[in-house]
């Protein structure tokens, strides 16, 4: 199986106003990538001319989008055997708020179908936190790639590569933890870097932990050794 | 049951989790802030209709930071943070004094929020407005530093005074700095139970040392 899949570039427009400009990108089957840009940047409407490309269109692969569609029927996806009992546990257990109930049924439906590619617009508006990084899980543990697009950076957490845009170009991009490196320049462009990694940074400064960390557990992992002089 | 009308307080902000769905309805007698609103006709001819000169309209604009590059766009084809932006500029060039905003600050990135945040303040202390907040973004409102009032259903509502009380985390999401020093806590850490990132971080800095 090739690494790179499906290459392409192009501009975003919406009539006639040009979003983004010359965005290029490459999707393949491990490559999961998640885009961060403020509201209004051009996120969503990039998805939709992804989708729209027929290098996509044309290609060999299952290639699916969830653009925050509502599914009143939570129940097909419980019924369904392409869930484990523990997900299936954890679908029940968000769908039980009903403000969300909707979207777990719209989104489980979409990865149920198992797509080599899922276009997914940003859940951060309806997910917890906790609840995002449960779902990131289930779909990396049933392979699918994803191209993410997000403007809350606590997401760009669970993903090994993330795009930054910024003034409708593309700033930055490379592997994320070398990304959350450059502080300034994320500060610049109007973003704090994600809360633990932000702590982090800081504690490593005063000496209480001797590493950077992405994580709750891993921050108090190393707070526990060098406290301990481990 | 109560009204989102007895919190309105001239001159202040206060801000409202887990709002039940009555004050959503009730918020449009008022200048209600949300991005649940479908306008086909364009930014400039929304804002038109104030018959505020454009002069006016543009100096608007920039108070809420809209993006001029999408003047021309149709009310519909707005992210929700710029259906936002639209409606506090429309109601501001036509002066309501109370604005509620429909979760504002979860649209926003940091700098963002930061903007937001000087803005609001700025209206309700100099031009004395009221200004709720409808929101359950606990990290950000842990960081405003405002009083926050919890709805916690069949008409029972609750100042948030304490951030370590769990009670109030059978409605809200717990904020991250809380979460952080409950769970030093328990493995027998003494931390101060702090609720900004910068007094946290002081108080574990002092708790592990």
């Amino acid at each position: 199986m090739k690494e790179k899949v499906i290459e392409g570039k192009g501009k975003v427009k919406i009539n006639g106003t040009v979003l983004i400009e010359d965005f290029f990108f490459y999707l393949s089957f491990s490559h999961s990538i998640c885009l961060l840009g403020k509201s209004g940047s051009g996120k969503t409407k990039l998805l939709k001319n992804l989708l729209n490309l027929d290098k996509i269109k044309n290609s060999h692969y299952l290639v699916l989008a969830y653009f925050l569609e509502k599914e009143s029927k939570i129940e097909s996806v419980l019924d369904s055997s392409c869930l484990s009992q523990s997900e299936k546990l954890f679908v029940k257990k968000i769908g039980e708020d009903k403000s969300k109930k909707e979207y777990v049924g719209g989104l489980f439906k979409v990865i149920c179908q198992r797509p080599d590619f899922l276009f997914l617009d940003d859940i951060s508006k309806i997910f917890t936190l906790e609840e995002r990084q449960k779902i990131f899980e289930i779909i990396r543990a049933h392979k699918i790639a994803v191209f993410y697009v997000t403007h809350d950076v606590e997401d760009v957490l669970f993903f090994p590569y993330t795009i930054i845009l910024h003034q409708n170009k593309i700033a930055m991009e490379g592997k994320t933890k070398e990304i959350l490196q450059e502080e300034k320049l994320m500060k610049l462009m109007g973003y704090s870097l994600p809360f633990y990694v932000n702590l982090s940074i800081q504690l490593k400064l005063y000496g209480v932990i001797n590493h950077l960390c992405y994580s709750q557990k891993e921050l108090e992992d190393n707070l526990w050794q060098v406290s301990h002089n481990l | 049951m109560a009204s989102i009308s007895q919190f309105i307080k001239y001159g202040d902000i206060t801000v409202i989790s887990n709002a039940p769905k009555k004050f959503l309805k009730e918020a449009n007698d008022y200048g209600m802030v949300t991005s649940n609103f479908a306008i086909k006709k364009n930014v400039l001819e929304i804002l038109k209709e104030t018959t505020m000169p454009l002069e006016k309209i543009h100096k608007a604009l920039l108070l809420v930071q809209f993006d001029k590059r999408l003047l021309k766009l149709s009310g519909i084809d707005l992210s929700d943070l710029e259906k936002k932006k639209l409606l506090l500029a429309y109601h501001l060039l036509t002066n309501k004094k109370v604005l509620i905003f429909d979760h504002l600050f979860k649209d926003c990135i940091y700098s963002e929020k930061q903007y937001f945040k000087r803005l609001l303040r700025n209206l309700a202390s100099k031009q004395k407005m009221a200004i709720l907040v409808l929101e359950e973004d606990m990290d950000f409102l842990c960081e405003f530093v405002l009083k926050i009032i919890l709805y916690k259903g069949n008409n029972s509502f609750q100042e948030v005074s304490d951030f370590y009380d769990e009670n109030i985390y059978k409605y809200l999401e717990k904020p991250k700095t809380v979460a952080l020093v409950s769970s030093l806590e328990s493995k027998g850490y003494f931390i101060d139970h702090e609720v900004t990132f910068s007094e946290t971080l002081k108080a574990i800095y002092r708790g592990v040392s």
